[in-house]
């Protein structure tokens, strides 16, 4: 039986790259949600979640990124660590964000680094659903 | 002197008359009359013969010094009281300065016969002090022109004394005691400890006793001002504290300027990370646009993705643009061609402009104009203008909401407005919306800051006025004034000079 496709959430105010981040993500064979601000992105995850990776973006109007991590980190269930960060201001990302926080890939990424993030994000869940390892100290 | 009570041997005349030659001081006796009887050791080139039967008169040249001196012993003729005073003999071009001792001199009867007087030369001493006196006042000089305040407290009073300039920097009355306690109570909370531990440390004798601060001022008004002090603490021979004396000086200006430049700094280097951060946005479009080109196979998809790369590269540029902009406006360089035509057509070119945008977002867009004149205005600026108030609208106003686009005539000017009903702006930010750079709270940061700017460039340059209305959760109202077309051309159509 095929398994079920793992689920994408991409989180972005710029149009462009985030239709552009979707296509590269579709290439996984992943499902694919989009949210145009932090504001979206919370009302996806309150009524379309789970998402097996969330690909997020920092510096957003109305709710921006940090704010998202903060909400997602009250609710994720513990050890989950689905939050990819795309950051345009270097790694503003606090040791306490690294609960949830997977990896960060600076703007501008290109497509064999944003395939091999969400790859890694994807593996490390389905070896910890497996019970082959700890996620959450997977890359201390 | 003779302490012992054993009388010692008197020396004959000639010794004395020898001993007393060795000493820079004349004797002489003067009658009623004031004229000279007999002088010992006489100076300034006058020989005895000269001078025997003569009065003061007689033999000074300058009739003040005569006139002085004969005053003087004549008070001391009538009262029979000695005096002694320095005084000044001049001869050609010697000037002399004496200590000089008036005695009455008194006959078998009792009665003033004369003047029995004594004058010991004290011109090197004179000339000591006169120089002192001269290198105090250079110095008062020095300190009252460089604005210096000057200090002193004393142990054994407990008495602290400042000068006027003083009690200026510290905003105190001229007439208002001062105590130590007083003047800690005067500095800045945070400054108050450590001056203390710095200025008790002097008095203990550390560092030679020598004392150096910087601390802040609260004066009674609360203004804050920012001092450097100096000074010194002086001991007795045990090493107890006689005295601690020192300056102030009044570093305010300095400050504010550092302040200002550290934050000139920060803001440089904020602004740097937030273009940084605008570029890397459509550079990351742009690259894996091109890198999904590389892997398509679809001439569709090669299309779209073509045209996102030459989007993204667009933005960028206009973003370099709009950072070349704000620095001409900054340097009152920024220049505008306006000619003369209706206000309504910029208005419904500007509403064209809005609706794809407005749309996009699920926002309404109101559009009204009626019964408007003609402007003076640079088409292209102008809708740069729009372009960057409907911008910030449909960034700050979530779906459903509304933007409007308006104009209404105010006498010759024509007054347009665009407005949302967004978050609002908060009113600790407003003042700040219109300066270059300046963003919402850290992490809501949104573009680079700049559209605000460049609308008030443009619109001043067109010799108009910008307001902004908003209020957080109430939305936010953008007016700007351009003069009509009767009104002559703004002069040189560029940005007031800075």
């Amino acid at each position: 039986m095929e398994p079920e496709p793992p689920r994408v959430l991409i989180v972005d105010d710029e149009p462009s790259l985030r239709a552009l981040v979707a296509k590269v993500v579709e290439r996984l064979k992943a499902g694919v949600t989009l949210a145009a601000d932090g504001g979206e992105a919370l009302r996806m995850l309150a009524h379309e979640g789970p998402f097996d990776v969330i690909l997020l973006d920092l510096m957003m109007p109305r709710v921006n990124g940090f704010t998202v991590l903060n909400e997602f980190k009250k609710k994720a269930p513990e050890g989950v660590r689905c939050v990819i960060v795309m950051s345009a201001i270097g790694r503003p990302i606090r040791a306490s964000d690294s609960e949830v926080v997977c990896a960060v890939v600076e703007k501008p990424f290109d497509i064999a680094r944003l395939q091999a993030a969400v790859a890694d994000c994807i593996a490390a869940h389905d070896d910890a659903d497996n019970g082959h390892g700890n996620v959450s100290n997977a890359e201390e | 002197m003779n302490q012992s009570g054993v009388a010692s041997p008197l020396p004959d005349a000639e010794t004395l008359r020898k001993a007393i030659a060795n000493f820079p001081i004349v004797i002489f006796h003067q009658d009623r009359d004031l004229r000279y009887e007999w002088i010992f050791n006489s100076a300034m080139g006058f020989r005895p013969e000269d001078v025997i039967g003569r009065t003061d008169s007689d033999l000074l040249e300058d009739a003040e010094d005569a006139r002085n001196l004969e005053t003087l012993k004549r008070k001391v003729l009538e009262t029979g009281v000695a005096r002694r005073q320095q005084v000044r003999i001049g001869r050609g071009k010697l000037t002399r300065y004496y200590d000089l001792v008036i005695n009455p001199s008194v006959d078998a009867a009792g009665n003033i016969d004369g003047l029995s007087c004594a004058a010991i030369d004290v011109t090197d001493r004179h000339e000591t002090e006169t120089a002192l006196y001269d290198a105090e006042e250079r110095l008062r000089l020095a300190v009252d022109s460089a604005r210096i305040g000057t200090w002193h407290y004393d142990v054994a009073t407990d008495t602290l004394f400042w000068s006027d300039r003083c009690r200026e920097i510290f905003g105190v009355a001229s007439d208002a005691p001062v105590t130590y306690e007083r003047f800690l109570e005067m500095l800045h909370p945070d400054d108050r400890e450590r001056t203390r531990s710095e200025a008790e440390a002097a008095f203990a004798g550390e560092n030679g006793g020598l004392y150096a601060g910087e601390y802040r001022i609260v004066r009674p008004d609360g203004a804050i001002c920012w001092v450097i002090a100096r000074g010194r603490a002086f001991f007795d021979e045990a090493g107890r504290p006689l005295r601690f004396i020192g300056t102030v000086f009044d570093i305010t200006e300095r400050k504010l300027n550092e302040l200002a430049l550290t934050e000139a700094v920060r803001l440089r280097d904020e602004t740097l990370a937030i273009v940084s951060h605008d570029l890397r946005t459509p550079l990351a479009s742009i690259v894996l646009a091109m890198n999904l080109l590389l892997m398509d196979e679809d001439r569709e998809e090669k299309q779209e993705h073509i045209d996102i790369a030459l989007g993204s590269a667009r933005k960028m540029e206009s973003l370099i643009r709009d950072l070349l902009d704000v620095a001409r406006i900054g340097a009152g360089h920024f220049s505008i061609e306006p000619v003369v035509q209706p206000a309504s057509v910029l208005l419904a070119e500007a509403a064209t402009m809005a609706r794809p945008l407005a749309t996009d977002r699920h926002l309404a867009l109101e559009y009204a104009a009626e019964g408007l004149g003609d402007v003076l205005a640079d088409r292209d600026q102008i809708q740069r203008v729009f372009m960057n108030l409907v911008a910030n609208a449909v960034k700050f106003t979530p779906p459903g909401g509304t933007i409007s686009i308006g104009a209404r005539q105010v006498d010759s000017a024509v007054e347009f407005t665009v407005s949302d009903t967004g978050e609002g702006i908060d009113a600790a930010l407003l003042p700040r919306v219109f300066d270059a750079w300046a963003q919402g709270a850290a992490g809501r940061r949104f573009g680079a800051g700049l559209g605000l700017a460049i609308v008030k460039g443009i619109v001043e340059a067109h010799g108009g006025t910008v307001a902004i209305e908003s209020a957080r959760g109430r939305g936010t109202t953008v007016r700007f004034r351009l003069p009509g077309a009767v009104t002559s051309p703004p002069a040189a159509a560029s940005t007031t000079d800075r």
